[in-house]
């Protein structure tokens, strides 16, 4: 009877709280999205990790409508830089086919399945798929829209009405008057709009029972908040990491954009997921082509093999290569490092220790800087272990300072330098005169009256301007850093806050200055002078110039906190308490603040009026060491990028310059040991450093530290490379030259249509198209004793699914015996089943 | 509902829930405590424990989705196997495990269904 | 491990435009120079436009440099870059009809290959689809205008079919007038036909730049070029009068509403165009003529710095003028207005005039009033002023090249009552910004639809 049909309906509805858990974890099929100013390397598929990492890749094709793996000519293209080696080709290719007997099975005299193999994946032609990126179908295209107005943050003047009622019931509001609406939903749509709850999460609850069906409810949510993964990811980046009060004019929830979902879907406007690509057909008769054989002439058993490798896709083809890279990589370094190992450390008192990010862009630096001269460098966590939110001079608003895996503890205020407050004044008058006339000139732009003869008056100045910034643009450049240099010596972030701002108490101060010498083993007998040196990038008139800055500073220069922690290391209090913790600092040490810019390779060293006269030759010569070093690294980047020395410079003022410079493109390794293992190795910008001595960190708590903090946001940046040179288009967020910013927090492509995340095609791709970036999965390395390390993994979540799962390949050189180990990558669930065996080293 | 008395203290009985998942997962339980209308909670951070999938240290000083949380939450009895429910559904696919029991409170007003 | 280092090597193509393209521009100042003065085979409009085209087009050029570096058709866009403004140069300096209607037509063929330059991009094509149909219709009635006026004349020198003009009966000329501004504003983007501009951002950005710049007002120089067409036909002059000005205000409405910064200029050039063609309907040939130059600078500079349209602002940062201060102004121009108007007989050029007048006060009284140090308020003064100087060098300048007016369209209280629309919308913004109303919710969705393409069919979005 109807009756007992409806009760049966109203009985299966989910109550709010049962739907508030599914929205929950739906959401975390996309990872959070960070607004472009303080841009985060985040892995696209972190909703996935829980899975082994090749069962990640295919199901997250499958709802994001993905590649698997980059196409076969640009891994070929790869090949032929060098950075694949073919015997590493082989092995891979060996142990795909499931071992040295499989491959050799014979197909034909003299011919292999293993030679198949290869032929398939170097020589055989892939199959032709163009490049056609289909337009966003109508209903995302219609969400998409709506999210666009929505989440505005201050591009348009006029903003979207009835905002503060939140997303939802925003666009419930005005989907009646839209004639898209009406397209895609019709009458039926209609009138849904008045019958909807107007709470997101009973209108959710509405859906599901009306279109679920017997599908598992979870899966359909998850593969709508897949259909948008750009806003999805802003809405995730609101909910959970935004200031409260940035956000608060308008209000969102994933609630509100998978009811959105759902009232397309009840009134039936959903359009079809993504198709499947077509196999191609005629592999087995180009295999036979190739080697001169007849298909028909083969026994049936080799028929059977050559089907077989016919018959794999491309996607594991490119599996294949991405193990070869990954092998290469290793096979070059790990027996290198062991080499290193065995010799041990050749101490040499060095005349200055310099402290920089672990950022693979460090390295080539620090190469360079260490062949200059006695000097000494460490890796440490680009934030300097300060959990710290800077209130800037004259701003409104606060910077996060610290990885996002963190909430800062302590708001630190920008505060005036002594003796520099004339210029200071000056530079903050400026600063607000600037504010003031653009605010001008934006409202001049838009208003009936003014708008006109803005333009008409505005236009000669335009001309100019335009003929100097791309005729001249190292004016441009040099106007930059004159005016960066002038606020640098003006203002600094305040040790001792008054009011409001809290400042650092002893044990803070205490805490921060040991987690330093614990972290990365500095010992306590340090140079007579210690730098500090945070890194920044340097571009204009490019979206992604945070992209370029310090990851582990939540996307800004870490000049700021290397300052912070410099003051407190050089407080006499501190260092007293210091001592009384085995950590007796030098009387003649001092320590120094920098930032190292890595577009231009210029390190700026703070506060340099402070330094005593008994420092100023020791500063001298660190000053020449730095200015070779950063000279011979520019030399090698610009020869990366296939410019000058000088166009490289230009390119950090140029504002038509797309790529000024590799970023982070190319990283490969995360190394954890002290610098002398790795000291005499090119590590070609390859590899994130992070100082270590195991033998200062008994019970593992540094290592911990280490793995479970710095190595995670590497992953994160290894795997944002990694994906968005597999697709750009969906991982990444494509051609740079045909983006549109949106609502000043990120970008879509042309007309409008899903926010993108990942990187841009220009950070990842060489001018002709092959891979800059080599898609592999990184490679941790640690320099401690097997059974630290081990104890350290099995005792954290986090690191039993990125090394089980095969997300980060782990290989440990044991200090002590030498031998090298490879982490195993298990299918069972952390604590069952793991153990390792060694590497043929 | 019958009110037991304590020496001359008024104590009203309601439901408590305590819920302890990995730090990482603790908005999730937050939007449920919301949604359901629990009117406020209270959470312990940097909890370490024993389960199946071994022994959890309490969270890491450059991390702090890492290690475990603690919530407790208290109501009336609907609204605590509301959340319950919601809860079953996450843990099909998340680790954590989560106690039921009766309680009595001083200020039971103090623990009313927050406004919906 | 060795540092892997290959050769890039630029397109020659893009090394050589936009050389070609700076001394094409030096050139051309030459010859104006040496050929200056009347009876010079150029006049002074033509001067300026190519001008305009050929800085425009070498600075954008010069940016696409480095910009388009990794574009993997770099040769094909320079190419058609080149042959864009060759066309362009083709119809601004054509002497006889077939040679104008045919560099017109490559034109906008060029244009819309341009937009859909990026390869295997549905949307790029779909976009560049628009654009050719949207001029097929405004070239079809140029080519009809054209072939009317060459009939008439007999003959298909320009300075002859011009002469030939008054010849023509009322009627005749009348519909080749409107017909001339059909094909205007298809080419402005003007509404009806603004969606192919809204709808062309998948056009790479110096390309957009260039469009925005340098292309849309060629409707604008078609005017100009043939205005005894349009003197003699009022009605066209009305049409063109009414047209304008409603795109002048929609335009500024889309522009307020568009979150994403390339749409929101596109919306700024559509407004900007209709107020440049409405001063040709009034007749103001000077003040068209110097909108279309300096507006042209100010959009491309605009468009190829919108890469730094980032960081998250408060809605409180883009007040504008208070109300009250904004009525002042307004009311002190009407009556500055009225004036000149029935007092010294200024009609079709009072428009520009006074709304530069009433920008220079609202500006300087925003400036006061945001900046509290002296310091500051002087420096800004001080630019004001030098714009101010700009806007009033650049007016003699090209009033000195182009020195013909058209008779005045409307009546002095007309004149008035247009000036005072713009200055009651201006205020009617004012005032709403100050209450923090929005637009009511039609009105808003339409402004934000403005422009869409036509939704695709499911695409296999691979």
């Amino acid at each position: 009877m109807n009756m007992h049909a409806d009760i049966a309906l109203a009985e299966r509805m989910p109550t709010r709280t049962e739907v508030a858990g599914l929205v929950g974890l739906a959401s975390r099929t996309v990872a959070p999205l960070w607004p472009l100013e303080s841009a985060i390397a985040v892995n696209p598929l972190a909703g996935f990790e829980d899975m082994p990492f090749a069962r990640a890749v295919q199901i997250a094709a499958q709802r994001f409508g993905a590649r698997r793996s980059l196409p076969l000519p640009l891994w070929r293209a790869v090949l032929r830089t060098g950075r694949i080696e073919e015997r590493a080709l082989r092995d891979a290719a060996i142990r795909h086919l499931g071992g040295s007997l499989a491959a050799a099975a014979h197909i034909a005299p003299g011919v292999t399945a293993l030679d198949l193999l290869l032929a398939r994946m170097v020589q055989i032609a892939p199959e032709n798929a163009p490049e056609q990126v289909g337009a966003l179908p109508p209903d995302a295209a219609f969400i998409a829209k709506w999210c666009g107005a929505f989440f505005d943050h201050g591009a348009a003047a006029t903003p979207m009405p009835h905002r503060e009622l939140g997303l939802y019931r925003a666009v419930l509001a005005l989907a009646g008057h839209d004639p898209e609406y009406r397209a895609l939903a019709g009458k039926a749509g209609r009138d849904l709009l008045l019958q909807v709850p107007r709470d997101p999460l009973e209108a959710i609850a509405e859906g599901l029972v009306e279109i679920a069906g017997e599908a598992d409810e979870l899966e359909v949510l998850s593969s709508l908040v897949a259909r948008l993964p750009g806003w999805a990811g802003h809405i995730r980046w609101r909910c959970e990491h935004a200031d409260a009060e940035l956000v608060a004019g308008a209000p969102a929830t994933m609630a509100d954009l998978l009811a959105l979902w759902m009232l397309l879907a009840r009134a039936g406007a959903l359009c079809e997921g993504h198709g499947a690509a077509p196999l191609r057909e005629n592999v087995a008769d180009c295999l036979a082509g190739h080697f001169g054989l007849e298909l028909d002439a083969l026994a049936r058993g080799a028929l059977a093999r050559l089907q077989a490798v016919a018959n794999i896709e491309e996607d594991a083809l490119g599996a294949i290569f991405m193990a070869a890279a990954e092998w290469t990589y290793a096979n070059d370094l790990v027996p290198r490092l062991q080499g290193a190992s065995r010799l041990g450390r050749q101490g040499v008192q060095p005349d200055a220790q310099l402290v920089f990010c672990i950022d693979v862009r460090s390295e080539p630096f620090r190469r360079a800087l260490e062949a200059q001269g006695k000097f000494e460098t460490l890796g440490y966590a680009g934030f300097f272990g300060l959990p710290i939110a800077l209130h800037p001079f004259g701003g409104t608003r606060r910077s996060r300072l610290l990885p996002v895996l963190l909430s800062p503890q302590h708001d630190v205020a920008e505060t005036v330098v002594e003796g520099r407050e004339a210029e200071a004044g000056q530079l903050a008058e400026i600063q607000q005169r600037n504010a003031a006339g653009a605010q001008i000139f934006t409202a001049a732009k838009l208003s009936a009256g003014m708008a006109f003869a803005t333009a008409e008056a505005t236009g000669p100045v335009a001309a100019l301007a335009m003929m100097g910034r791309t005729l001249a643009p190292r004016l441009a450049t040099r106007a930059q850093s004159v005016l960066r240099k002038r606020r640098e010596q003006a203002f600094t972030p305040a040790l001792h806050g008054p009011g409001r701002h809290c400042g650092f108490s002893l044990e803070e101060k205490v805490g921060y200055a040991l987690a330093l010498f614990r972290l990365t083993g500095l010992g306590q007998d340090t140079a007579r002078l210690v730098v500090l040196a945070g890194h920044g990038g340097s571009a204009v008139n490019n979206p992604y110039a945070a992209a370029l800055d310090c990851g582990a500073c939540g996307g800004h220069g870490g000049g700021h906190n290397a300052r912070l922690l410099a003051a407190m290391l050089n407080d006499p209090a501190v260092r007293e308490a210091l001592a009384e913790h085995d950590v007796a600092i030098p009387q003649s040490t001092l320590f120094l603040a920098a930032e190292h810019d890595t577009t231009t390779d210029e390190v700026r060293i703070f506060d340099r009026d402070l330094v005593p006269e008994s420092h100023r030759e020791d500063l001298a010569r660190l000053d020449a060491g730095l200015a070779r070093a950063g000279q011979q690294n520019r030399v090698r980047r610009a020869g990366l990028l296939g410019r000058s020395p000088g166009e490289l410079l230009a390119g950090a003022g140029d504002w038509s310059e797309v790529r000024p410079e590799w970023g982070l493109a190319g990283n490969a390794g995360f190394i954890v040991g002290p610098r002398w293992l790795s000291q005499d190795i090119d590590l070609d910008g390859r590899a994130f450093l992070h100082s270590y001595d195991w033998r200062a960190d008994a019970d593992g708590t540094a290592l911990t530290t280490i793995l479970t903090a710095p190595m995670v946001v590497a992953q994160w940046i290894n795997c944002q490379y990694l994906f968005s040179t597999i697709d750009n288009q969906r991982y990444g967020s494509g051609d740079k030259v045909t983006q549109n910013l949106i609502g000043r927090i990120g970008v879509v492509q042309g007309n409008g249509g899903d926010l993108k995340v990942g990187l841009p095609r220009q950070s990842l791709f060489k001018d002709d198209g092959t891979p800059f970036h080599v898609p592999q999965r990184l490679l941790a390395i640690v320099h401690a004793p097997t059974d630290r390390v081990a104890r350290v993994v099995e005792a954290n979540d986090i690191l039993g699914r990125l090394f089980g799962n095969g997300w980060v390949q782990l290989v440990v050189i044991d200090p002590e015996t030498g031998r090298a180990s490879r982490w195993r990558e298990g299918e069972a669930v952390p604590g069952e089943g793991r153990d390792q065996h060694s590497l043929t080293c | 509902m019958s009110d037991t008395k304590v020496a001359d203290i008024p104590l009203y009985p309601l439901r408590k829930i305590e819920i302890v998942v990995l730090a990482e997962d603790h908005l999730l339980v937050q939007d449920l405590l919301k949604a359901a209308g629990v009117g406020g909670w209270t959470m312990i951070r940097d909890v370490a424990g024993m389960g199946h999938h071994g022994f959890h240290q309490g969270k890491t000083i450059f991390n702090d989705q890492s290690g475990l949380v603690m919530f407790l939450g208290v109501g009336e009895g609907k609204v605590i196997a509301d959340v319950a429910r919601g809860l079953s559904r996450l843990f099909e696919s998340r680790p954590g495990v989560t106690f039921l029991s009766d309680v009595q409170v001083m200020r039971s007003d103090y623990f009313a269904k927050a406004n919906a | 491990m060795q540092a892997v280092k290959t050769i890039y090597p630029v397109s020659r193509l893009a090394d050589l435009v936009p050389v070609l393209l700076w001394a094409g521009l030096a050139v051309l100042l030459a010859a104006a120079i040496a050929f200056s003065g009347p009876g010079s085979p150029i006049t002074g409009l033509q001067v300026m436009i190519c001008a305009l085209t050929l800085f425009v087009g070498a600075i954008v050029a010069s940016f696409s440099r480095r910009y388009m570096r990794a574009d993997s058709r770099q040769a094909p866009f320079f190419a058609t870059l080149a042959a864009l403004l060759a066309s362009v140069l083709a119809v601004v300096l054509a002497g006889n009809l077939p040679v104008l209607a045919i560099a017109w037509l490559a034109s906008g063929l060029l244009l819309a290959r341009l937009v859909g330059h990026a390869d295997g991009w549905a949307e790029a094509q779909a976009s560049a689809r628009r654009i050719r149909r949207t001029f097929l219709l405004g070239d079809g009635a140029l080519l009809l205008a054209l072939a009317l006026l060459g009939l008439n004349a007999q003959s298909t020198d320009i300075t002859r079919v011009l002469a030939a003009v008054p010849a023509l009966h009322a009627l005749e000329v009348t519909v080749i007038a409107l017909l001339m501004l059909v094909a205007a504003a298809a080419r402005c983007a003007l509404p009806p036909f603004s969606g192919w501009l809204l709808s062309s951002m998948t056009a790479p950005t110096p390309v957009s730049a260039l469009m925005h710049a340098g292309l849309v007002n060629a409707g604008g120089f078609l005017l100009l070029r043939f205005a005894p067409v349009l003197e003699a036909a009022p009605l066209a002059r009305y049409a063109a009068l009414a047209i304008g000005l409603l795109a002048a205000l929609w335009g500024l409405a889309i522009m307020a509403v568009r979150p994403d910064i390339k749409r929101s200029l596109a919306g700024s050039t559509v407004s900007q165009m209709g107020f440049m063609i409405m001063s040709c309907g009034l007749g103001a040939y000077t003040a068209a003529l110097w909108h279309i130059v300096a507006h042209g600078l100010f959009k491309a500079w605009l468009f190829l710095g919108a890469g730094s349209a980032l960081g998250m602002r408060d809605g409180r940062d883009t007040l504008m003028a208070g109300s009250r201060t904004v009525g002042l102004v307004a009311a002190l121009c009407l009556l500055a207005g009225s004036y000149l108007a029935f007092g010294t007989g200024m009609n079709g050029e009072l428009l520009p005039l006074m709304l530069a007048i009433a920008t220079a006060a609202a500006t300087l009284v925003m400036a006061v009033a945001r900046a509290s140090a002296l310091k500051a308020r002087l420096v800004l003064l001080a630019a004001v002023a030098a714009l101010l100087g700009f806007h009033v060098l650049g007016y003699a300048l090209v009033d000195i090249l182009q020195p013909g007016e058209a008779a005045p369209l409307l009546p002095p209280f007309a004149i008035l009552l247009l000036l005072a629309c713009f200055l009651a919308s201006w205020w009617w913004q004012a005032l709403r910004m100050e209450r923090g109303n929005s637009l009511p919710p039609a009105l808003y969705v339409r402004l934000l639809n403005a422009g869409a393409l036509a939704p695709a069919t499911v695409g296999e979005s691979r």
